[in-house]
């Protein structure tokens, strides 16, 4: 189960709960990033603007991305 | 308007799936509709040139993936809030930038300062009304002075500052453009309000809702969102910080 604690905080209960989200966000910023590529190759304003309205999921996904990797360096290394 | 409504209400079921049912069908969920509020936000590209609510309500959604998929287990419980909110304000400023959106247009603006003081002192009774209906743990029991003013002063920013940016700034903006007054306030209040629902305490969603029609009423009528951020931060410290205190010390 989940625990909420504010609007942009949840939390969930356990470690391997948490890495299967990761790799599912992880899946969606895939996606995302392949659907930009293919979009950036058509000229049509609607579609270039719909490339550009991707980066309002990409940018923040890409962060906690790198969280992710980051924290499992440091895991492994440490 | 149509879609727009069935849009709010699909967040709000994929949010009920999250809380009760297995959060990575949640995640699914709000990825669904995610990618469908941008791909709508495409189709009426160009017909007006005022912010697009379907790419703007696309930070909800937005909101609960990027909580959910957050390792914050590795982090202190008093840092999740500020390594949360990261990632949500580059969202919103990324949005904010492909709309055209200037400081201004979010309610980055102190209009009617002497009303935003006195909404902003709204904080501290929402918080001991929160308290008594959810009386959570303290956030950091061994913290104390000067740990727990710069706890206080990230709450205020993390989650009042980056909540009210996102929510009223923004997403009601487009709300009320899109669907008019009544009904964008209490779109954004009810989303707001579901976001919520994982506290599966329903006197605290119907509380929240509450909140979020005053919150969204006020920025409506003054144009900013300096009173509500702060008095939003400011019920986040009273709830998580001083009341637990208060309580332990009685």
């Amino acid at each position: 189960m989940i625990s909420t604690v504010t609007t942009t905080v949840t939390t969930v209960a356990t470690l391997a709960m948490g890495a299967t989200l990761g790799a599912l966000a992880a899946m969606l910023l895939i996606a995302l990033l392949s659907a930009k590529e293919v979009l950036a190759a058509d000229r049509r304003r609607a579609l270039a603007f719909l490339g550009r309205s991707l980066d309002v999921a990409i940018v923040p996904l890409l962060m906690v991305f790198a969280l992710i990797v980051a924290l499992k360096i440091i895991e492994v290394l440490a | 308007m149509k879609a727009f409504t069935l849009c709010l209400a699909a967040i709000a079921a994929a949010e009920v799936v999250t809380s009760f049912a297995d959060p990575a069908c949640g995640l699914l969920f709000h990825s669904a509709i995610l990618v469908s509020l941008i791909a709508l936000s495409a189709l009426g590209h160009g017909a007006n040139p005022s912010p697009n609510p379907f790419l703007s309500l696309s930070l909800a959604p937005l909101i609960r993936i990027l909580s959910l998929s957050m390792p914050l287990a590795h982090f202190p419980r008093y840092a999740w809030y500020l390594v949360a909110s990261v990632p949500v304000l580059a969202a919103v400023l990324t949005l904010m930038r492909v709309q055209n959106m200037g400081l201004a247009d979010v309610g980055l603006t102190l209009r009617r300062p002497l009303i935003q003081a006195g909404v902003a002192l709204t904080g501290a009774p929402f918080g001991v009304v929160e308290y008594s209906i959810l009386r959570p743990e303290p956030l950091a029991p061994g913290l104390s002075g000067a740990g727990l003013a710069l706890l206080a002063v990230a709450l205020v920013l993390s989650t009042g500052f980056v909540e009210e940016l996102a929510f009223r700034g923004v997403i009601q903006r487009s709300a009320v453009e899109a669907l008019g007054e009544r009904a964008g306030l209490l779109g954004v209040a009810a989303v707001f309000a579901s976001l919520h629902v994982g506290w599966l305490n329903p006197l605290d969603v119907a509380f929240v809702f509450a909140i979020g029609l005053f919150f969204g009423f006020v920025v409506l009528k003054t144009g900013s969102i300096v009173g509500v951020s702060i008095s939003h931060g400011i019920t986040n410290v009273v709830l998580f910080l001083a009341m637990p205190i208060l309580s332990q010390s009685l």
